[in-house]
């Protein structure tokens, strides 16, 4: 199983952890972790675009 | 502020045990103060990740202290353990945050140690079982060798140093067998110490004697299993960890990262227990009542 698939539960559990830490009513809690789960996996998945671009030539 | 980001008032009870409990077990303490969803959250979440680490790792990736230096002969491990270099796992300071389930590698790290019992043959006395796989080796190439799982017991007559024992043996189609073992000690030294961070020990050992006929003589090659209190969260040595990098890879990597992350997690969590979430001290200080302003002296 390729090793970058294991980010996608890890972004999930530690979304949900953290923002569980920020509020206390469940249903927000769920609201900002699928937020902040959004936002780490644009961020990752541009990283990794440009990582693509930039090696794609060697 | 609108009223959808109300919060409800938190029930932190005696926040000092609540955080104590977070520690020993994510998401204890939050259970303690009958703050339920996050409580099965936290521990879902937390144990989760770190019980994924450890099946990656195959059960190894906490350790509090690794051995480095020769040798690399397993049965000279107790000179090793107290002669050469025994170093600290910085990962384990993240690791330990997670609580009771990395609490082991604390104990274990003395268990390892001769001093403590832990020296080659020191386990002999008491006899040697658990179950045993492996292959049985023909004395003579043209024959093909035969994979076995099945049960071992083994007897030590200290005044002869030799073992002896039985293993019922189930090969893989389906043929039931009993082997008869009778070895010196010297023989059987590549076993291992009784504690080390290896879940079987090998037991190389010729067949006297078997039901069939047809395996006197062969070669038993097997790794006999250790009891889990006698590997689990043992400290590791170069010759294991190179091991565990050489086979899993960066699985291994990953295995730490995802134990080092989960106690890092917690961090949140017993602070979260002894203080309450972080956006609800704002939220009650703006729902604060305003202070009633003094009566005006009333004017004729």
């Amino acid at each position: 199983m390729l090793l970058l698939t294991y980010g996608v539960p890890l972004s999930a559990v530690i979304s949900l952890v953290y923002m569980g830490t920020r509020y206390e009513n469940p249903q927000q809690i769920l609201q900002q972790s699928a937020r902040l789960f959004a936002q780490i996996g644009l961020v990752l998945g541009a990283i990794q675009l440009v990582l693509y671009f930039l090696t794609i030539s060697l | 502020m609108n009223s959808e980001n109300k919060q409800p008032m938190v029930p932190l009870k005696d926040p000092w045990l609540a955080a104590f409990l977070a520690l020993l077990i994510p998401g204890l303490g939050h259970l303690y103060q009958g703050r339920l969803f996050k409580a099965v959250l936290f521990g879902v979440c937390i144990l989760g990740t770190y019980f994924c680490g450890m099946s990656l790792g195959e059960g190894r990736p906490v350790y509090m202290h690794y051995y480095s230096g020769p040798p690399h002969i397993a049965h000279e491990y107790p000179q090793n353990f107290t002669n050469t270099g025994r170093y600290f796992n910085y990962g384990y300071l993240a690791q330990s945050l997670v609580g009771l389930p990395s609490l082991p590698a604390y104990f274990q790290s003395g268990r390892i140690l001769p001093s403590q019992g832990n020296q080659f043959g020191s386990d002999f006395a008491q006899g040697l079982q658990g179950t045993v796989e492996g292959i049985l080796i023909p004395p003579e190439e043209q024959e093909n060798v035969v994979a076995f799982v099945g049960q071992v017991k083994l007897d030590y007559d200290p005044q002869q140093d030799r073992f002896t024992g039985l293993v019922n043996a189930s090969t893989a189609n389906g043929e039931q067998l009993e082997l008869s073992i009778s070895q010196t000690a010297y023989d059987t030294q590549h076993i291992d110490l009784p504690r080390m961070a290896e879940p079987s020990r090998p037991l190389l050992a010729t067949i006297n004697q078997s039901s069939n006929e047809k395996f006197n003589d062969w070669v038993m090659k097997s790794e006999m299993s250790r009891s889990f209190w006698d590997w689990y969260q043992m400290p590791l040595h170069d010759r294991q960890l190179n091991d565990l990098h050489g086979r899993l890879g960066k699985t291994w990597e990953l295995a730490m990262v995802l134990t080092w992350i989960a106690g890092l997690l917690n961090v949140f969590v017993i602070w979260d227990a002894f203080e309450g979430p972080a956006h609800l001290q704002l939220i009650e200080q703006e729902e604060k009542p305003s202070t009633p302003k003094s009566p005006q002296p009333a004017t004729k």
